[in-house]
């Protein structure tokens, strides 16, 4: 115990000292020893969990994860939503996964093990064995504490989805049993989904992790011991605090680079760890200088990054399916050793993943629930991290000239999506896995932008930042977002989170008609002088003063509302900006001069990036032929250039 | 020696034929006009009314194309089918310019009055030959099937080479192998069939799926030769593909926007009509090379 406690304070030591400090005890409390079994592809394990009831309640249930049973068999709930049982895992037996409880008991106390009962809290499926509950024989009080003790068995499955095995590649996550969040006096507990992530309290972990001797190792937190067992294996102990979740990996192949990184302004220091799978070697330099940059963006912007290590692990070709996928201190990322420089895939990756460990990791938000707050404000934050370090218009492909940035990727996946679905709804509850990712990455990740080039950059900034600093460490929900962004820019924000978050309309202003009319003399019967003139008079004064009723409409043919700026331009050069606040189906605006109109365009500075169609936003009086005419004259050379080819 | 005579034989023929090279280059320039006419019309009609159309002028800018390719994803589609349909039209087409090109191309030196009448001639030609070589390219599916026999046998080599995917270089070399390996059979079919039009027009048989046996025996007895003859023009296509491409990113910048789109479109015109040119001295030196096998 003596010799815990002094590793627990010479960690502690290690941090950077006010970001961590200051927290409250935590809730839970994790002391886990796990051995590898590379034969089995399973890991053995023993846990002592102290638990802390953090409610007002009485507490006689308690509820774990068991996420490993997602890949028991293919009635579980993630095979039953992801519509099919992957070809990875039907072949064999072997090749499925699943975790035993082999014993639960209270620490110097009775033996629970006989209460455990599978719970379904989301769906009715009786086959779903991802959530299980224990019946204590005494309620834990308000503030009380409960230690448990917990033998159990974590068979891996192939690599399908985020875990398992790969040949001599193990990714070990979400492998032990994980006690649920008890939320406002409720469990909230909810099963594997195929769609959704995860929520847990945050804590300590320490965890021995024994492998066979010559396996490279990762893990979250920071590597604070390290014995030979004599047996050819050897047992690794890492140590975090402030974190609600705990991974490792770990591949006899692995290339492992460490390497200190530093930030005067945020002060960050931390030690970046690359795990590399061989035959990737060459793309180190990749991995690296992106995940600088993504530490240093994200400390800039949000927060100084505080934990001291962060790892990086790169899957072999076939344990893909563990990769762009994030931990506390450790996530995944991908590449191909043959990938071109101007590819960004990785970089994106990497800077997205790291990027969860702010947004999940740090501001621990339910991802079952509200996975905007972690997807969307991480979306948000990469796109802008991407245009900093790999260009505007480029950030995603530039090769030989042809550039495509990360924000049109986003921007395709929503204006092509259904709209079937709002940003804000339970993870597993979306129509399918297209729709949540096009909601809760994409959209929410433009809501933010548009909200962004709405109140201004500088603002916005603010409003992150304080977010980041009021939340860290704690588990903030889409009202305490709405309710800090609108404390920070000191407006009334609803209208603005009521349709985009909670909606799944759309929003599209167009210019509707564009007219420009020379107007006529009065005539007919009129009062006064007017129309008395002699014929010859009469066109003078039209040459003289010539006069157009130029007319402007610009509609609103989506259903969601926000104003617009309006640009009007004319032939003399005079350019005219309206504003308008959009409520309406539609706006009138004319104007009589003595020219023409030219074009008139809605949102002329590209601030509303939820905007469906930019097509429609403006219109020319005249339309210029000659880009059309080059444009089809291009495409009709590579056509004629295609047909030559095919007919040698 | 014979391969070296016959390629500049064909060089020469092919020059000395402005005409043939005007019809075949006016053959693909009206399927270009086509595709060009709908595209233009879709472009109007699509982004012809916006501001951003003034970004078709600059680089290709993709989030103006993704924003046309989702808003107006029918037309879109409506696009691909006339460039399907006039894929296929344009094949017929080909297969009816193959019997002129051939008819003009075997003319003994003295038949003088069909050189004079050389647009009669032709077409008399392209027409009598069309059926002939329309059942030929019927035969031919026979190579296509082939074809992709022999790519369905790459795979399981594939998956043995790179260890079931796992090894990323050994795929990644593998693909252009592959690639590799599928130009060559085109070419190799190409080839196959320009001997088999030969000998049809040659001996004027009406036996096409003989002469189409018979040719492809012809093929591999002189394999090293034919094949020989065969890359020589495809080199000196790919060198003109160079100069045009190299020639084409070196353009001068023009201070008419006319003349931006202007001239690139007359160097394009000029590098199909080169296509032509080298289409006919294909043909040329490959009857050159034929008959030089047969004079023997
Ligand atoms: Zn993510």
């Amino acid at each position: 115990m003596s010799k815990i406690l002094l590793l627990v304070m010479v960690s502690l030591l290690t941090f950077s000292p006010s970001s961590l400090a200051g927290l409250s005890e935590p809730i839970v409390n994790y002391h886990i020893k796990a051995k590898l079994i590379p034969e089995e592809k399973s890991v053995l394990g023993e846990e002592e969990l102290t638990w802390i009831n953090d409610s007002n309640k009485y507490i006689s249930e308690l509820q774990f994860h068991l996420y490993l049973n997602a890949f028991k068999n293919s009635r579980s709930t993630f095979m039953k939503e992801r519509g099919g049982v992957p070809r990875r895992l039907k072949s064999n037996r072997k090749n499925w996964g699943y975790i035993e409880i082999d014993k639960i008991q209270v620490k110097d106390g009775p033996d629970l093990t006989s209460t455990i009962e599978y719970i379904q809290p989301d769906d009715d499926n009786k086959d779903d064995q991802t959530v299980a509950r224990v019946t204590l024989p005494k309620p834990v009080p308000p503030r009380g504490k409960i230690t448990l003790h917990i033998d159990f068995y974590s068979k891996l499955s192939r690599v399908v989805f985020r875990s398992g095995y790969h040949k001599d590649f193990y990714f070990v996550a979400q492998w032990f049993p994980k006690i649920g969040v008890l939320w406002k006096g409720e469990w909230n507990c909810h099963q594997y989904h195929s769609n959704s992530e995860f929520f847990a309290n945050f804590g300590v972990y320490r965890v021995e992790i024994t492998v066979p001797e010559g396996f490279v190792l990762g893990a979250t937190g920071k590597r604070i011991d390290a014995t030979r067992n004599g047996d050819d294996t050897i047992t690794y102990t890492h140590f975090q605090e402030n974190v609600h979740d705990f991974a490792w990996t770990a591949s006899p192949d692995f290339l492992e680079f460490r390497q200190e990184y530093s930030l005067e302004n945020p002060p960050v220091n931390t030690e970046m760890i690359l795990l590399i799978h061989p035959s990737h070697r060459n793309q180190r330099w990749r991995y690296l200088s992106s995940l600088k940059n993504a530490i240093e963006f994200y400390s800039q912007n949000y927060g100084p990054y505080p934990y001291p290590t962060i790892t990086l692990v790169d899957p072999p070709l076939g344990g893909l399916g563990a990769g762009g996928m994030e931990y506390p201190t450790l996530f995944t990322s991908f590449a191909f050793s043959w990938m071109p420089k101007g590819v960004y895939m990785t970089e994106m990756v990497t800077i997205h993943e790291f990027g969860h460990g702010y947004w999940y990791g740090i501001v621990g938000s339910n991802e079952f629930e509200e996975a905007w707050l972690d997807e969307g404000i991480n979306s948000y934050s990469e796109i802008k991290a991407m245009k900093k370090y790999y260009g505007e218009d480029s950030s995603m492909f530039n090769i030989h000239g042809v550039k495509i940035s990360d924000q049109v990727f986003h921007r395709v996946r929503i204006i092509a999506s259904s709209r079937l679905d709002p940003i804000l709804k339970n993870s597993w509850e979306y129509y399918n896995g297209a729709t949540y990712g096009i909601n809760v990455y994409s959209k929410a990740a433009f809501m933010l932008l548009t909200l962004e080039n709405y109140l201004g950059e500088d603002v916005m900034s603010d409003i992150m930042k304080t977010f980041y600093e009021r939340w860290k460490f704690k588990h903030p929900t889409s009202q305490d977002f709405i309710a800090l962004a609108e404390e920070v820019s000191g407006q009334d924000l609803s209208w603005f989170f009521d349709q985009f978050l909670k909606s799944p309309d759309k929003l599209d202003y167009a210019i509707g008609r564009l007219r420009s009319r020379e107007v006529e003399r009065p005539e007919g019967i009129l009062e006064g002088e007017q129309g008395l003139f002699e014929e010859t008079e009469r066109e003078e004064a039209q040459e003289q003063d010539k006069m157009y009723r130029n007319e402007v409409v610009v509609v609103r043919k989506g259903e969601l509302i926000f104003p617009q700026d309006i640009l009007v331009t004319f032939e003399g050069g005079e350019e005219i900006r309206e504003q308008w606040d959009g409520k309406e189906r539609w706006k009138r605006f004319v104007y009589l001069k003595p020219y023409r109109l030219r074009s008139a365009q809605v949102d002329p500075d590209n601030k509303v990036l939820l905007d469906d169609n930019f097509l429609n936003n403006s219109r020319v009086l005249k339309p210029k032929k000659i880009p059309l005419l080059k444009c089809a004259l291009d495409l009709m050379f590579k056509f004629q250039a295609f047909l030559a080819f095919v007919s040698f | 020696m014979k391969v070296l005579k016959s390629y500049g034989s064909g060089i020469k023929e092919a020059t000395l034929q402005p005409k043939m090279i005007f019809i075949l280059w006016l053959r693909n320039f009206i399927f270009g006009l086509a595709l060009f006419y709908v595209f233009f019309r879709f472009l109007t009609w699509s982004i012809g009314n916006s501001v951003l159309a003034d970004s078709l002028l600059e680089r290709f800018d993709f989030s103006v194309f993704f924003e046309i390719l989702v808003h107006h994803d029918e037309a879109m589609n409506l696009l691909l089918m006339v460039g399907f349909v006039l894929i296929l039209l344009y094949f017929l087409v080909s297969v009816f310019l193959y019997g002129g090109i051939l008819s003009i191309l075997t003319l003994p030196p003295e038949a003088k009055e069909e050189r004079r009448r050389l647009a009669q001639t032709f077409f008399q030609g392209a027409g009598k030959f069309f059926g002939r070589f329309f059942r030929l390219s019927i035969y031919a599916l026979l190579l296509w099937v082939a074809f992709f026999l022999i790519n369905l046998l790459l795979n399981p080599l594939g998956k043995l080479l790179t260890g079931n995917g796992s090894n990323e270089w050994m795929g990644f070399y593998f693909f252009w192998i592959r690639v590799a390996i599928g130009l060559f059979l085109v070419f190799l079919i190409r080839m196959i069939l320009d001997y088999s039009r030969i000998e049809i027009v040659i001996l004027d048989s009406q036996a096409v799926f003989l002469s189409f046996l018979k040719t492809i025996k012809l093929v591999f007895q002189q394999f090293g030769k034919t094949l020989a003859l065969y890359y020589l023009l495809v080199l000196t296509g790919i060198i003109v593909i160079i100069v045009f491409w190299v020639a084409n990113s070196n353009l001068p910048s023009f201070s008419s926007t006319w003349m931006t789109v202007f001239i690139p479109f007359l160097v394009a015109q000029l590098f199909i009509a080169f296509q032509g040119w080298l289409k006919i001295a294909f043909q040329s030196a490959q009857l050159v090379f034929y008959l030089s096998l047969s004079a023997i």
